[in-house]
């Protein structure tokens, strides 16, 4: 009913819902910059403190741009976190055998638990958000166990916590998921398999293979992050990756990604929202608010955007 | 207050929209007492529309209805039956799950309530004489009604419409549904409700039918009125033609009769039992159109998705070109197979998507096998098979969900087509679309074949699977029950004599 009602009114109407839709993500970006610029006094676009909310974006972006081939194909993952954790640990266990080993030790270890958690999503059936919880709990046992406390890594391995590496990595992934995602086949059947799956098997697409390689690229890419971090903090612990979810799952939706899926999801609110958020978490840490505080404010944030991003899947549907 | 004299039943000018589709436009009819008037016109003409506006199951748009000279505004099905017009409906119209005795009392259970509790024996008992009121006495009351055959719930359905003494009577083309043992019954029904005063609305496509039964005739083309026809007027050519507005030569089912089908099979299925199927066996030809028909739970369906990879048979095999198994949809796809689902906003589009992305979904690989996919060729191939269909869209960018039936089913077929298929499936590809569209599919379907390629059509009109098939296959609760090679005495008694 909403949906004809909408279609009929004034065409002026539809233009203003769809501009506030095309561009809410951007919104939201600039309301949290100037709420901060000011309460910061400024500090906020400091130029230190701007490393340190590109230190923030760095994970948070990384990771949200997996996440869209997720949050296309109308799935979620709540593993992430635990994944970034259990790579971390994994890559600096490595580093006792060759330290050239930490990387792929942890993208391969990212890679593997994704295709678990995929497979267990497409071939088994079970809905994602049960079976990428379940999936977390288990990731995070098995990295409290391992770890028994925390282990390190040589502290050369600094080295590749450079602003340059990491802006050279974080540009090649943009550019060959921006590419994957909008221009490519895989990019579009993710889409069609979220917008209607048997729409898109009846059309030839093997959608159990689409879902799989979603959870696949989204946990390489966790490794990868687990990485970052690893070399960043010299030490692998069962907190690494912490919380890193809820993070990412906000900046999605923050950047405007409907949870239904299909082919309203946009690449771009993978980055605009991970911008706002490092903006948002940096700002709250400059004036003060303790991380305890810091969750309560993520999960109040979290149910807004979501009850937002509901009223502007319709948006979407009246285009 | 209009002239009522003799006259049981008057609309006049009934408006009817659906979106952009007029279903019927200033439509007058009148019913006299006593008279049996048949309704006729194409499929998609307006008659079931107007048929259901006067039993209250559809509001009408404007327009005046009077019932023995009062005005007439029935505000539901149930509020219609207490005005004395009951409808005996087109499709499957009792409800499964419950008894006989309860389909036929169903609104009506609380002429048998006592002190709050159902007295289910009393109401089996009237149910008993209202069954052998209309001659069917053999079905019992106690039984669940999806036990009974379609014909014997046909006859229910009657006994439950009759029971209420319905001063106008509508029957809605129940005659396919009913055998002639089953016809008879319903003629000598009609007659005996006529002859008690009552008057009928009798629609149906079988014209040699209409014209031994009705006392005049009401024609419908696109939703205008073109005639009223007294008995003596009646002439087969002439009322077929005014319900197609056209010279008979006219296009619209294919017209020839081809004899020199190739031999060789491309795709085949060899004893196949599956969900719904049991112990089947199809051969489709090069250049063949195969017409799969029955009624509408008798496995064809099934079978159009067993041939496609869909549903993998339990026994059997489906074999493309007489070598490969058809493994799933996505080997049937690479391997120039098509399919259009019946169900067409949740199978085989996606209704919150443009056009470009329908269209092209299938073809994205051929486009580009790995890297980026060119945007310049994705918008070439949409709009060169958009506009090949004719397509009424302001541009390949507008979602799908905006369209109207018969658009949805354009691009539906145009992603195909840019696609390229040897073998096309298509399950009842002209379900639920206008009259324009559907000339253009069966344009389609006949320029498919003389391009060489085969043609499954699986359909529930019969006078579609007669007009366009070189060969029809009708199943019966998921068994092949007969096959007919197309000629020009093929006729629908002939093919339901085998879906019954």
């Amino acid at each position: 009913m909403a949906k004809e009602s909408a279609v009929t009114t004034g065409k002026k109407k539809v233009n203003i819902r769809e501009i506030l839709f095309n561009y809410f993500s951007f919104i939201g970006l600039i309301l949290v910059l100037v709420l901060f610029e000011i309460l910061t006094k400024g500090l906020l676009l400091g130029k230190r403190n701007l490393i340190n909310i590109f230190n923030n974006f760095f994970s948070i972006g990384l990771c949200a741009m997996a996440y869209a081939f997720i949050m296309a194909l109308g799935e979620l993952d709540l593993s992430v976190g635990a994944i970034v954790g259990f790579s971390a640990a994994m890559g600096a266990f490595a580093s006792n055998i060759n330290v050239g080993l930490i990387l792929p030790a942890a993208v391969l270890t990212g890679l593997a638990i994704g295709s678990v958690s995929g497979f267990a999503v497409a071939k088994l059936n079970v809905e994602s958000f049960i079976g990428t919880l379940a999936m977390s709990f288990v990731v995070r046992g098995m990295t409290t166990w391992l770890l028994n406390g925390s282990t390190g890594i040589p502290i050369a391995m600094r080295a590749f916590d450079k602003n340059l590496v990491k802006i050279l990595t974080f540009l090649v992934v943009l550019i060959v998921f921006y590419f994957l995602y909008e221009h490519c086949a895989y990019g579009k059947h993710c889409r069609a398999v979220g917008a209607s799956a048997e729409a898109a098997r009846q059309s030839g697409i093997r959608v159990e293979r689409v879902r799989f390689l979603g959870f696949a690229l989204c946990g390489m890419i966790c490794g990868l992050i687990g990485f970052f971090t690893l070399v960043r903090a010299c030490t692998a612990s069962s907190k690494t990756g912490d919380a890193f979810e809820f993070d990412v799952l906000l900046a999605v939706l923050f950047g405007g990604m409907p949870l239904s899926g299909g082919w309203v999801v946009r690449f771009r609110s993978a980055v605009v929202g991970s911008i706002a958020m490092a903006i948002l978490k940096s700002g709250m840490s400059l004036i003060g608010i303790d991380g305890l505080v810091q969750q309560i404010v993520q999960g109040v944030i979290l149910i807004i955007a979501v009850a937002l991003s509901f009223d502007r899947k319709n948006a979407g549907v009246i285009k | 207050m209009p002239n009522m004299e003799n006259c049981l039943f008057k609309a006049e000018r009934i408006c009817k929209s659906f979106g952009a589709v007029h279903a019927l436009v200033d439509f007058d009819i009148t019913v006299g007492a006593g008279e049996i008037r048949g309704l006729v016109g194409e499929n998609g003409s307006g008659k079931s529309t107007f048929s259901s506006i006067a039993a209250g199951i559809q509001k009408y748009d404007s327009g005046v209805m009077y019932l023995n000279g009062e005005e007439y505004k029935p505000a539901g099905t149930v509020d219609a039956v207490d005005h004395g017009v009951s409808m005996v409906v087109q499709e499957q119209g009792t409800i499964t799950g419950i008894s006989v005795a309860a389909n036929i009392f169903f609104g009506k259970e609380s002429g048998f309530v006592k002190h709050g509790v159902l007295n289910t024996r009393a109401m089996n008992r009237a149910a008993k004489e209202a069954l052998a009121g209309i001659g069917a006495g053999t079905i019992v009351p106690e039984q669940m009604t999806e036990k009974l055959s379609f014909e014997d719930r046909k006859l229910v359905e009657l006994a439950r419409a009759l029971y209420t003494k319905p001063r106008l009577w509508i029957i809605d083309e129940t005659t396919t549904a009913l055998s002639l043992s089953g016809r008879d019954l319903l003629y000598e029904l009609m007659k005996k409700v006529k002859d008690s005063g009552s008057s009928i609305l009798f629609i149906s496509h079988d014209i040699d039918e209409i014209m031994q039964i009705c006392d005049s005739l009401t024609i419908l083309r696109d939703g205008v009125l073109t005639a009223n026809l007294k008995k003596e007027e009646f002439d087969a050519d002439r009322i077929r033609q005014l319900m197609i507005g056209r010279e008979l030569s006219g296009h619209y089912y294919r017209e020839d009769i081809d004899e020199n089908i190739s031999k060789e099979v491309v795709l085949e299925m060899e004893n196949v039992t599956a969900a719904g199927l049991r112990n089947a066996t199809v051969k489709l030809h090069r250049g063949e159109v195969l017409g799969v028909g029955g009624l509408s739970d008798c496995g064809m369906h099934e079978l159009g998705k067993v041939l496609y990879g869909l549903i993998p048979p339990r026994q059997g095999r489906v074999l493309k070109d007489g070598r490969e198994i058809v493994k799933n949809a996505f080997w049937a796809v690479r391997n120039g197979i098509a399919y259009v689902s019946k169900n067409r906003d949740q199978e085989s589009m996606m209704p919150i998507c443009s056009i470009r992305d329908n269209i092209c979904l299938p073809s994205l690989r051929d486009l580009a096998r790995f890297g980026p996919v060119s945007v310049k060729k994705q918008k070439k191939l949409a709009e060169t098979w958009a506009a090949n269909m004719e397509v009424k869209a302001d541009s390949i960018s507008v979602y799908c969900n905006t369209l109207s039936g018969g658009n949805k089913q354009k691009v539906v077929l145009a992603k195909w087509l840019a696609k390229g298929a040897d073998i096309l499936i298509l399950d009842c590809p002209t379900r639920g679309i206008d009259v324009g569209t559907k000339a253009a599919i069966y344009q389609l379907i006949e320029n498919l074949k003389k391009k060489g390629k085969s043609v499954v059509l699986i359909s529930e009109e019969l006078q579609e699977l007669i007009g366009m098939s070189d060969r029809i296959i009708l199943l019966k609760d998921g068994e092949i029950s007969g096959e007919f090679e197309r000629s020009e005495g093929l006729s629908e008694a002939k093919l339901i004599q085998k879906m019954i």
